[in-house]
């Protein structure tokens, strides 16, 4: 097992360096030059911070250049256009809190809501409930977010006025929180909908399997044994997408946080391509893979250690 | 007692609306004179019909401004704060916010009136003194006593820091091409930005701790000099800070990038400063000029979604808020909104040397789309104003009388009959041109920015232009991209004639030199959009510019009138509209200024807030 | 023996006559089934109709496509056609206007209006004028907000109407919209093709494969998977412009992996079975005992996957409109709508009501669709109730 993860962990970090190489090369391929924003600069100028940054020498070493600071001084860079002259880890770290805590909170509301509607609908199967928990996790799955969250601030932010129409950064203490409470509203209908979703088709699945029908043949109600038997092996294959959503917590989501104003991960990537800010580009996307790259990460091991025939090996 | 008038109001208007509503079940005709029409129940008061209600109600302002100042100005902005460091900013909202927390040598205010702008010294004392005959050695004297938000002294010696690392071959600051030829030339300092001479060399000389002396390359008159200085690139920074934020090998700073390397001078001190959120500004106490500020303090929160603004405008959480071509028809007729002229005209620009679409380099052509833009109905679909002209309404040709080109005989003179939309002529030119080029039929790709009024713009043209040259002889394809993207593909052509056939272009120019807003379209810009290279222009543009003659009467507004026909008759550029900016107001806050003016627009900074 | 030998009186005292060899002259055989058999996809199908939600769900997507194919030339209008005199018209229908339910009869709330207009009939023609709301003064005028027909308002004869209003460019949004539909169907139902397609193919080879050919081709996947949508797509919007081709192939590069993941997982289940061994043992090949044997146990999660990412794939490509890397004006597509919709919401709510209407049953349409044809596939549900 030791084996296998340090395996995986060298793997990881070899994919990383490719993601990163290419992303590199690809960004530097992309249109729009760092330094010609339409602005009134000069050419002597355009032809300063060319050289300054490298941009005027082949790809190849502007990559090598790329190359050497990471591995000598750990520099990343600074960003161009975002906030000049910032270094682009410094400009992920304030923002990546703010969509962390949105995030953490809404999935913490959203895990116990989410399964005790999955759970709830796979004990009164075909039932009322069941449909009614079906309805709603199709709804929440099936209008798109941007609706959704506009919707929300729409009638109870601005409507209504039970909530302020926009995230408040400056507030502290309640009013942060009440501020809160629509951002994390519209990003908890996703993971509701999904848990309640596959925690009922897991339940539904152990159901049938021989085990709970001894269970039942002993005696228990059907309630007793989904609780007590079925949802234990149903939340191992939980897992799979509990953890990816653990660690999407990091990215933020560009439609609630453009629509709250709340200055997360979300809108970052998109305006830093669109900006044509290399660096911080580079950056984001080296943030992003390595979350999605630690998540597959920690699913298999995790996978590898409940159910050894995932492991790699086992030719043919 | 205000309370009770409160409910009496809403009383009132329910019995309005009850009679409103029961007039209008009885009959259709909507003049029904039961309608009574109350004060809504925000107390409007403005001053000027400021009768026997609103009198009572006190100024709480008092008669002159106090060091603290009075109120809260909310404001929401769609751009972020990138930085406030002056050399190396990137956005002109950015630049607005470094003004606010800095101080210029120079700088444009409300006049005594408040129905124009007047540029005046604002760390200089007085206009600059011509020290040599001709006029190219200036000295600057600084005021005495104005201190930074600390308490340390600001004089001469900041500037010529400020000056200094502007040009800093090391730093490459973005900002350095403020000292390139524009409207003046310094003696070397491009020169000493790529190395080849010394900082001894440079026009920018310290005299003493309270006098600047500057060498130019040509003659000038003190309003050039002045309007230079008056950029917000010019803003002077604070040697501590911005050595506290230099790199070791002093190639980047942090100044300006957080709250932490900030220190501010100007009107308003950032009093706290969450990037890419929010920022807080307070009013100075100790500002040259704190008597023309009447606010305590401005709250800037950054808001992407223009809807969210708008409900928050509604729900009175902000004071003014901008109105796009979408939400503007709800307030068409509300007496609140006010208008604005931009400083900019959109217009089309094409790539006349494209090798893949040789007929873009047929006058006919290009004239025959010049008159099958129909700008009334785009004008009215994108709320702006047609245009078929490129120097902007509001741009002023004669600072003295304060009469704007447009009003002007030659102005005048470069209008078309139906703002240049003529759909037969249209038709006869493009037939012409085909013939000419021996094709028939033409399909050009636009390329344009997915945003609101060039997307309507472009959708437009593409209908209505085929509609006029036949659906089988001309196609125009749509490509929307980003718009930095595009911005460079655009400006790509020098070295890849392909890289675009049409595409919007506007510049935001100087209002008060229209003669310098034609720079974009000299041989020697650098980010030019098309590749209109003409001598002709050039030369005509030098002598406005940098010409000998160029104070004497009518020789500015004739080469005005001269560019303006050079790029708009054969049809170089096509200009379409012009964007009048439209804002709404809460009644919370008072402007000082008396109407829009150029350069301080609203006067948002000098407004008040009354409540 | 000793049955016989405790019973041996009981049993001799039966008489001979009684034994009668039972088929002395008759064939031996079985009876015939009285049922067709069934197969796999008969019991599919079976078990499929039995759940009401998904058969429902299927006639929706039923009624959507075909919507979506005749629904533009239903209308006079065609999807392209501007009248930039009627911009943001909204929703009328004659036949329901005249029931006075308050809905799609034309009428829009003007809002902020100068009241000494009203009697303008250049302004207000005669009878367009429901209701006065909300009479205030604003800065000394006196404003109203007026409840008009605003076809009337547009001195429009009664007949004409848009039955779901128009758009910014006074395009019809009922031809629009069915336009739409078909454009962001075909665009999910062609990237999903490709998908299941390249992904088969890969997954087959890295899951039956294994070892180091499997350790490779999963450590490629995790790769293209770790790219952000929004790069692969602006890049491809650079490369080929905008357009449903770089939509469709932007949703392609990224999302076979999924596909190629998922039927990697079924043959890691399968291939160890004694079965495959047994055929292997006999000398079936490599690719035989792939497709033959081992993939289509894959067939029903595949399909129920297929089904899933349409509208997945509907929700990325309006996704991708919302940040404006939709499709080339002036082709709409759901997307498009919407993310031009939620820009007006608080202006003309109907122009994001009716596409969010449409995705949202596609949408519930499709994932309960799935679901039925999950629970339908599913070999461990067989037999359930």
């Amino acid at each position: 097992m030791f084996r296998y993860i340090v395996n995986r962990i060298l793997a990881l970090v070899l994919t990383l360096f490719i993601i990163v190489s290419i992303a590199f090369m690809v960004v530097r391929l992309m249109p729009g030059s760092v330094y010609e924003m339409g602005g009134d600069l000069s050419q002597q100028v355009i032809d300063a911070l060319n050289a300054k940054y490298h941009f005027d020498e082949p790809i190849i070493k502007q990559y090598y250049y790329f190359l050497e600071n990471i591995f000598l001084h750990w520099d990343w860079g600074t960003s161009a256009k975002m906030r000049p002259g910032v270094p682009v880890f410094d400009i992920l770290r304030d923002r990546i809190p703010i969509s962390l805590q949105l995030n953490l909170v809404s999935l913490f509301a959203a895990l116990p809501v989410g399964m005790a509607a999955g759970i709830l609908a796979a004990i009164r199967k075909n039932t009322v409930v069941d449909y009614f928990v079906s309805l709603m996790v199709v709804l929440f799955i099936s209008i798109p977010s941007f609706v959704f969250a506009a919707a929300l601030q729409y009638f109870l932010g601005f409507k209504l006025g039970w909530f302020p129409i926009i995230y408040n950064v400056s507030a502290a203490g309640v009013a942060r929180w009440h501020s809160m409470f629509l951002p994390i509203l519209a990003l908890s209908f996703d993971p509701i909908a999904r848990v309640a979703r596959y925690l009922r088709a897991e339940l539904a699945e152990t159901m049938n399997s021989e085990f709970m029908l001894l269970a039942k043949t002993k005696g228990l109600t059907y309630a007793q044994s989904t609780i007590r038997h079925g949802l234990r092996n149903s939340m191992l294959p939980m897992m799979n997408i509990i953890v990816p959503m653990f660690a999407n917590v990091l990215g933020g989501s560009l439609v609630v946080e453009t629509i709250f104003a709340v200055p997360g991960m979300g809108g970052l990537m998109v305006d830093s391509i669109n900006a044509s800010d290399h660096m911080l580009t580079v950056a984001i996307l080296m943030f992003y893979s390595m979350i999605s790259l630690i998540t597959v990460l920690i699913v298999d091991i995790s996978y590898g250690i409940v159910d050894p025939r995932v492991r790699i090996g086992g030719k043919k | 007692m205000r309370k009770q008038k409160k409910s009496m109001l809403i009383l009132l208007s329910a019995a309005a609306l009850a009679a409103a509503v029961s007039g209008c079940s009885s009959s259709s005709e909507p003049a029904d004179e039961s309608i009574v029409f109350t004060e809504a129940a925000t107390e409007a008061t403005s001053a000027g019909e400021a009768e026997s209600d609103s009198a009572e109600t006190t100024d709480p302002n008092g008669d002159t401004p106090t060091d603290e100042g009075y109120g809260i100005l909310r404001e929401a902005s769609t751009s972020t704060i990138g930085s406030l460091n002056p050399l190396t900013y990137i956005n002109s909202y950015s630049s607005t916010q470094i003004k606010r927390s800095s101080l210029t040598l120079y700088t444009y205010f409300p006049n005594e009136d408040y129905t124009f702008c007047d540029l005046s010294g604002e760390l200089a004392a007085e206009d600059p003194i011509q020290v040599d005959e001709e006029g190219k050695v200036w000295q600057i004297k600084i005021r005495e006593g104005v201190t930074w938000e600390n308490g340390d002294t600001l004089d001469a010696n900041d500037v010529y820091y400020t000056w200094q690392m502007m040009l800093d071959p090391k730093l490459a600051n973005l900002r350095a091409s403020n000292f390139a030829k524009d409207v003046i030339e310094i003696e070397n300092a491009m020169n000493y930005f790529e190395g080849s001479c010394t900082w001894d060399e440079v026009g920018l000389k310290l005299i003493d701790d309270l006098t600047l002396e500057i060498h130019t390359v040509t003659n000038h008159e003190p309003r050039e000099i002045m309007t230079h200085l008056a950029h917000p690139a010019n803003c002077i920074i604070n040697e501590e800070y911005f050595e506290k934020g230099m790199n070791a090998d002093r190639t980047e700073t942090l100044y300006g990038t957080s709250e932490e390397y900030w220190i501010s001078a100007g009107p308003f001190i950032v009093d706290s400063w969450t990037n890419d959120a929010e920022i807080n500004f307070k009013k100075n106490p100790n500002y040259i000029f704190k008597d023309k500020i009447w606010l305590a303090g401005i709250n800037i929160k950054v808001v992407e979604d223009a809807s969210t603004q708008l409900q928050l405008f509604d729900n009175g959480e902000i004071d003014y808020v901008k109105l796009s071509a979408d939400n503007f028809q709800k307030y068409e007729e509300d007496p609140r909104v006010l208008y604005s002229s931009a400083n900019s005209v959109t217009h089309i620009t094409l790539n006349t040397i494209n090798p893949d679409q040789p007929i873009l380099a047929n006058e006919s052509f290009r004239r025959a789309l010049f008159y099958a833009t129909d700008r009334a109905t785009i004008a009215d679909m994108t709320a702006n104003e047609p245009a078929d002209y490129i120097v902007p309404t509001p741009h002023i040709i004669d600072l003295e009388s304060g009469t704007a080109f447009r009003d002007t005989e030659e102005g005048k003179a470069n209008l078309h009959e139906n703002y240049g939309y003529d759909p037969e002529l249209a038709k006869e030119l493009f037939d012409e041109a085909l013939a000419e080029e021996g094709i028939d039929k033409v399909t050009l790709t636009m390329i344009y920015n997915d945003v609101a009024p060039q997307t309507i713009m472009s959708e437009y043209l593409q209908q209505s232009w085929a509609q006029i040259f036949g659906t089988d002889k001309f196609e125009l394809k749509l490509q929307a991209m980003p718009s930095s993207q595009r911005g460079d593909l655009m400006r790509s052509w020098g070295t890849d004639p392909t890289c675009y056939e049409i595409s919007w272009g506007g510049w935001v120019s100087t209002d008060l030199m229209p003669w310098n807003a034609f720079k974009y379209w000299t041989t020697y810009y650098s980010a030019k959009n098309e590749p209109f290279l003409s001598e002709e222009f050039d030369a005509v543009f030098d002598n406005a510019n940098f010409g000998e003659n160029r104070f004497e009467e009518g020789v500015r507004l004739n080469a005005v009138a001269e560019m303006e026909r050079m790029l708009v008759e054969p049809a170089n550029i096509i200009p379409v509209v012009e964007s009048i900016d439209k804002y709404l107001k809460s009644d919370r806050l008072e402007l000082t200024m008396q109407n829009w003016a150029n350069r301080v627009e609203w006067g948002w900074d000098y407004a008040k807030i009354v409540e | 023996m000793v049955l016989y030998e405790n019973n041996k009186e009981k049993y001799d005292s039966i008489p001979k006559e009684k034994f009668v060899q039972v088929q002395k002259d008759q064939e031996i055989h079985d009876v015939d089934f009285k049922t067709k058999p069934i197969g796999f996809f008969m019991d599919v199908w079976l078990r499929f109709v039995k759940n009401k939600a998904s058969v429902i769900a299927a006639v929706i997507i039923f009624i959507l496509s075909i919507f979506a194919i005749a629904g533009p030339s239903m209308s006079d209008y065609r999807y392209d056609e501007q009248h930039p005199e009627l911009v943001n018209m909204p929703p009328k229908i004659p036949a329901i206007a005249k029931m006075n339910l308050g809905i799609f009869d034309g009428a829009y709330l003007l809002e902020n209006r100068q009241y000494d207009n009203l009697s303008d009939p250049e302004k207000y023609p005669e009878g367009c004028v429901l209701e006065i709301l909300n009479p205030r003064l604003v800065n000394g005028q006196r404003i109203v907000d007026v409840y008009v027909d605003y076809y009337k308002y547009m001195g429009l004869e009664d007949e004409d109407c848009y039955w779901l209003g128009s758009d910014y460019l006074g395009r019809d949004i009922w031809t629009r919209l069915w336009r739409g539909t078909r454009v962001s169907l075909l665009i999910a139902v062609i990237s999903v093709c490709c998908n299941v397609f390249i992904g088969v193919i890969y997954g087959s080879i890295s899951g039956y494969y294994g070892g180091k050919v499997d350790m490779v081709m999963m450590r490629i996947t995790e790769i293209i998977s770790a790219f952000p949508r929004i790069v692969v797509v602006t890049l491809f919007i650079m490369v080929a412009g905008t357009g449903m081709f770089s939509i469709i192939m932007s949703l392609v590069i990224k999302d076979w992996v999924d596909t190629a993941r998922m039927v990697r997982a079924q043959f890691y289940r399968f291939k160890g079975r004694e079965y495959v061994l047994a055929a292997r043992t006999l000398g079936v090949p490599d690719m035989l005992l792939i497709f033959r044997h081992i993939l289509p146990n894959s067939i029903g999660p595949i399909i129920t996957s297929s089904m899933i990412a349409i509208p997945s794939a509907i929700f990325s490509e309006s996704f991708l409109a919302y940040i404006g890397l939709g499709l080339q004006a002036p082709e709409p597509s759901l997307g498009v709508m919407l993310s031009r919709g939620q820009k007006v919401l608080l202006y003309f709510p109907s122009q994001l009501v009716f596409p969010a209407i449409v995705i949202s049953l596609l949408m519930i349409s499709f994932n309960l669709f799935g679901n039925g044809l999950r629970d339908a596939f599913d070999p461990t549900l067989r037999g359930a109730e």
